[in-house]
């Protein structure tokens, strides 16, 4: 949608009807449109990321999409990813996001839920995350804030053969829109491009 | 004048309590809130207000889906049928490799479903085992998440033709023998002391275990939502998706397609009561 939209900044990310009905009609037209050239023409649907990456394990789909990028190395390293597989980064960018840590408002500890979140977000916890043989997950500090040790840690950091560094794939990157859009897109998808003969 | 009941009669009936209570309670409590909740008078958030949009809005979506289940259970369910019969009608036949048949049999039964459906998908995708042994034909059908739900139904099918199998033999085993030997005698063919002798003796078993099949793959979730295709949608799977949407409204929804399922069963089950009554005044 941002792409047929023309651009990320076209679509505002607060979702409204009318926004809807001015750009998810292009979205859904380029989607039926792609379909010759989808998994089985478009007759059915991976149900989900996991079962879309599958089809991409087994050859069955030459391209499939994560929100992980970063622990691409390790699946390929351990087989289930063809050695073959690519990064591809578009020149439109990609929608991009932090994982985040929430404390409820009823939170029976906050305290302890507050420091719990402070060493998560600590540069040795955050670059054992992106450590592709712990996790590799991208971190969500701006490593030029760090103090000389504490960048050292993130540089020490194995290059990976696969996934292009952080700058590259978040260039462009735009926010997502907010989670009001979600079922309804998801809705107008099921009706008009699952459904649909 | 109404008869008073035999004393035995109601001792029977007490008897029964602590089985029927917690059913009665459980079943009761959860369809009631789930009525309530598809009425919305018993709202996730905000305040209650009665509206049946939860029933009518999609009403199209919510009539593919029933038709779909329906579709699913009933092929499912006469599979398990025949497949069952036949498995039991061998067991009989042919003691002792009918043995090993009905261990396999008994076997196939505590397997989980969800484990039972990656086996199939594992089996039957378009890269899957048997696509792979056939040497990777180009027009291998669409069988996981095809339009006919072939996956889902073979899942179903054998699972159930299992459990078909064992009801079956449960019930006759003991009767069947002597009665097939008599036919014998007589001169009836094999043949005939299975379409003549062990097929009636074993119809009121088909037909329970045909109404518990039928009930458990309508309600069945795990394996349509592995094996089957995006649209359309199972009951069951309907309802999930409508229950964990990031849209509390959606809940509603997902309530009125339950109880639809429900409502399906239970008509199945009265019909399998009637049918079985029938039987038995014949008999």
């Amino acid at each position: 949608m941002l792409s047929t939209a023309g651009g990320a900044d076209q679509v505002p990310l607060p979702y409204s009807q009318a926004a809807f009905d001015q750009y998810a009609p292009a979205a859904l037209r380029a989607l039926t449109e792609l379909e010759p050239s989808l998994w089985r023409e478009g007759a059915t649907y991976p149900r989900d990321e996991q079962a879309l990456n599958t089809l991409f394990a087994d050859d069955e789909v030459d391209i499939a999409m994560t929100y992980g990028p970063a622990t691409l190395t390790d699946l390929v390293a351990s087989g289930a990813l063809p050695a073959s597989t690519k990064v591809l980064t578009l020149e439109e960018g990609t929608v991009g996001n932090a994982s985040f840590l929430a404390l409820p408002v009823n939170a029976a500890d906050a305290a302890g839920a507050m420091v719990v979140a402070n060493i998560a977000l600590s540069p040795e916890q955050q670059a054992a995350k992106a450590d592709p043989g712990t996790w590799g997950q991208f971190t969500a500090l701006d490593t030029d804030l760090l103090t000389p040790t504490q960048r050292n840690l993130f540089e020490q950091l194995p290059e990976s053969p696969i996934v292009p560094d952080y700058e590259e794939l978040s260039r462009n990157a735009h926010g997502e829109l907010a989670s009001e859009w979600v079922p309804a897109l998801n809705k107008a998808w099921r009706q008009d491009i699952a459904t649909a003969p | 004048m109404t008869r008073r009941r035999a004393p035995t009669t109601r001792r029977a009936a007490l008897l029964a309590l602590p089985a029927v209570v917690p059913i009665v309670l459980v079943v009761g409590v959860s369809l009631t809130a789930a009525a309530l909740q598809s009425f919305g008078l018993m709202p996730f958030i905000g305040p209650p207000q009665f509206s049946a949009d939860a029933w009518t809005r999609d009403a199209d979506e919510l009539v593919r889906s029933t038709v779909t289940s329906t579709y699913v259970a009933m092929v499912s369910t006469l599979l398990s049928l025949v497949v069952g019969f036949v498995l039991a009608a061998y067991v009989l036949a042919i003691p002792r490799m009918g043995r090993i048949v009905e261990a396999l049999s008994a076997a196939t039964i505590p397997i989980p479903h969800v484990i039972g459906a990656g086996a199939i998908g594992l089996l039957l995708s378009d890269s899957g085992f048997l696509e792979r042994l056939l040497g990777m034909p180009e027009a291998f059908p669409a069988l996981v998440s095809g339009p006919w739900f072939v996956a889902v139904i073979a899942e179903y099918a054998w699972k159930e033709s299992a459990f078909v199998a064992l009801v079956v033999l449960g019930s006759i085993s003991r009767s069947v023998g002597d009665l097939c030997d008599a036919a014998a005698t007589l001169g009836a063919s094999a043949g005939q002391r299975i379409v003549r002798v062990a097929l009636p003796l074993s119809a009121p078993s088909l037909a329970v275990s045909a109404a518990i099949v039928f009930v458990y793959t309508l309600g069945s979730y795990e394996a349509a939502w592995l094996l089957g295709p995006t649209s359309p949608e199972p009951l069951p799977v309907r309802a999930v998706r409508l229950f964990t949407s990031i849209d509390l409204a959606a809940r509603q929804q997902a309530m009125a397609t339950a109880l639809v399922s429900v409502a399906v069963s239970a008509a199945v089950i009265i019909i399998a009561i009637l049918v079985l009554r029938r039987h038995r005044s014949l008999s």
